[in-house]
């Protein structure tokens, strides 16, 4: 089963793009996903380390998917963070209760993004 | 009855007692029996000034009767102390059931005033309840209100930041990454470029429907043509219905009556509708048309699109409310030119509803009020065909320097169905002019200043619309 580093998922076809054109200048395997559904399906065909999901999405949200990763014992080790925006404390409650790792709030700084991803990636690798 | 001629008249029978004893016995006559009971009888009715006058006169009157008589009468004293007797004791009964009535008044008074007191404050009471009651109905609403208020701010500043993370990202890519080659990056800041006007868009939107929130919109009223307003609105949208392939068509009857209304807040609400047709019509055709349809004309726009849920028919009215998350690839739109145009048609007086079913396009209705006599007015009239009508049958006049700028400039504005002149100076455009009146200017930013200016003077004065393009990248020579 093939396993790669990230999962960029946003329905929003510039964001996730924005985010896979810079995970890819950086050197890491990603892979993108415009709606729920196919986010789920690439979670576990590709097996990423590190999943963004954008929490409004359709088909589904990216709570619900951060659910389904984290009530799954093969799954729940991957890293979750979930892209919020500033200002909207709901949507952090959502994905705090979905049992999200981590929260980005648009609009954010490739760059913190990037840095953001080769710390969690490097403690995993010593972990 | 006055009160002293009542006094007067009830002390009559007391005075015409006293003769009665003093013939009959005097001090012993049966009638003194009488006087008593009289007496009390009448200080019911009398004050007790007239018994006083009644009781001196009664007094007075032995006296004064021996006068004349000159005889003394026996037992005269005695007499005398009986009669006072009487009087002192009447007046004190008097005096007593006196204040036991003003006792009785002023208890009564009392209970009448309770009585109106309480009666006022059951009213007061019931008053307040009404009051109380309108204000949670108005509470209830402003925290309505404000949850609406909230929604529609969140929801902005949701539709702000989408735009916005692109801008950002795609800017600190380039600036980050020399590396990237010449067509991405070309590409990255198309998108910059298209969120950029995204969010200008929406900003715009949004202090119209705040404009409209807060009353402030003038609404510039007049006698209006439909069908102008549909070659408007038809001219404006049709390149970008050309561009993704789609026809246009336009049914009105000419002699369509005139509508009262803002002639620019009803193109909006066209161009809106017209906007949301391309955008979810894929493949087909769209009707723009107008009908009269009792004191009102209806406007529809029709595309032959994805159509929309039955459920959805009332919701896409509201703010920021988007077509359904099951059509994947959903258009960019602030989500707020419907309930814009919603709000327009309604300040006219007029309803906007959609009627449509899945798979097979969507029709959107709108109604505007007739012009009352629905006499063409004269200013609209020639203000139309100065300006709009001619724009879309004359040329459009492209200037421009550089030969090859100009004619891509002319091909795509022939591709999209519009007749072009070319000239390579704005004196050259002035001679033009001079026998060729153009619908539209386009014009790139040159050298030959005072020939520049003097055209967009000359523009100006034909009330032809001007679009100025600059093209060069200046070096500072």
């Amino acid at each position: 089963m093939p396993e790669i580093d990230i999962l960029v998922a946003d329905d929003e076809p510039h964001i996730a793009r924005a985010l896979n054109f810079i995970f890819k200048k950086e050197g890491y395997s990603v892979e993108m996903a415009l709606d729920g559904e196919t986010a789920v399906r690439a979670v576990t065909e590709y097996r990423p380390k590190i999943v963004f999901l954008d929490l409004i999405m359709p088909k589904k949200n990216g709570d619900e998917i951060c659910k389904i990763i984290k009530s799954d014992e093969q799954l729940k080790h991957m890293h979750v963070i979930i892209l919020t925006c500033r200002g909207q404390e709901l949507d952090k409650q959502r994905g705090l209760s979905a049992g999200a790792d981590e929260f980005i709030t648009k609009p954010f700084s490739p760059r913190e993004v990037v840095s953001k991803v080769k710390s969690i990636l490097e403690s995993r690798k010593n972990g | 009855m006055d009160r002293r001629k009542k006094a007067f008249l009830y002390s009559l029978p007391m005075v015409s007692l006293l003769p009665l004893c003093l013939f009959t016995g005097g001090p012993e006559s049966p009638f003194r029996f009488v006087f008593f009971p009289l007496i009390l009888v009448l200080s019911r009715q009398l004050a007790p000034n007239v018994l006083f006058v009644a009781g001196l006169a009664a007094t007075l009157f032995f006296p004064i009767l021996s006068l004349f008589t000159r005889q003394p009468i026996p037992d005269m004293p005695v007499f005398l102390a009986e009669i006072s007797a009487y009087f002192l004791t009447s007046l004190a009964a008097v005096h007593v059931s006196r204040s036991i009535s003003r006792e009785r008044d002023r208890y009564e008074n009392a209970i009448s005033t309770f009585h109106s007191l309480s009666d006022a404050l059951n009213y007061k009471n019931m008053n307040l309840q009404t009051t109380l009651d309108a204000l949670s109905e108005a509470h209830k609403k402003l925290q309505e209100y404000d949850k609406n208020k909230t929604t529609f701010l969140s929801n902005v500043s949701h539709e702000l930041r989408t735009p916005l993370s692109s801008i950002r990202s795609y800017s600190e890519i380039l600036l980050n990454y020399d590396d990237i080659d010449n067509d991405t990056s070309k590409e990255f800041i198309q998108i910059i470029n298209m969120e950029s006007e995204r969010l200008s868009t929406l900003v715009n939107e949004v202090l119209d429907l705040m404009k409209i929130e807060a009353g402030k919109v003038e609404l510039n009223m007049s006698t209006v043509n439909p069908a102008r307003l549909l070659e408007e609105g038809e001219k404006i949208v049709k390149p970008m219905a050309i561009e993704k392939g789609l026809s246009l068509e336009v049914e009105v009857d000419r002699d369509i009556p005139y509508i009262h209304g803002d002639r620019n807040q009803m193109i909006q609400v066209i161009v809106n509708l017209l906007n949301n047709a391309v955008k979810f019509t894929s493949e087909g055709s769209i009707t723009l048309g107008a009908r009269l349809q009792g004191d009102f004309v209806e406007f529809y726009v029709a595309d032959t699109g994805e159509g929309i849920f039955p459920e959805e028919k009332e919701a896409i009215f509201d703010e920021f409310y988007r077509i359904s998350d099951v059509v994947l690839h959903r258009p960019k739109g602030s989500g707020l030119g419907l309930s814009i145009s919603k709000r327009i048609v309604e300040f006219h007086g007029g309803k906007i509803w959609v009627e449509s079913e899945l798979g097979r396009g969507s029709r959107f209705f709108f109604t505007i009020p007739l012009a009352p006599g629905n006499e063409p007015s004269r200013k609209e009239e020639t203000r139309t065909t100065d300006i709009h009508v001619n724009a879309i049958y004359r040329p459009i006049l492209v200037i421009a320097n550089d030969i090859t700028i100009r004619r891509a400039l002319r091909k795509k504005l022939e591709e999209l169905g519009y007749q072009t002149l070319g000239a390579d100076t704005p004196g050259r455009a002035l001679q033009i002019t001079r026998s060729m009146k153009p619908g539209l200017i386009v014009l790139d930013v040159s050298d030959d200043w005072d020939n520049f200016f003097e055209l967009l003077r000359w523009a100006k004065s034909s009330q032809i619309r001007s679009i100025l393009v600059s093209l060069h990248i200046y070096n500072s020579k």
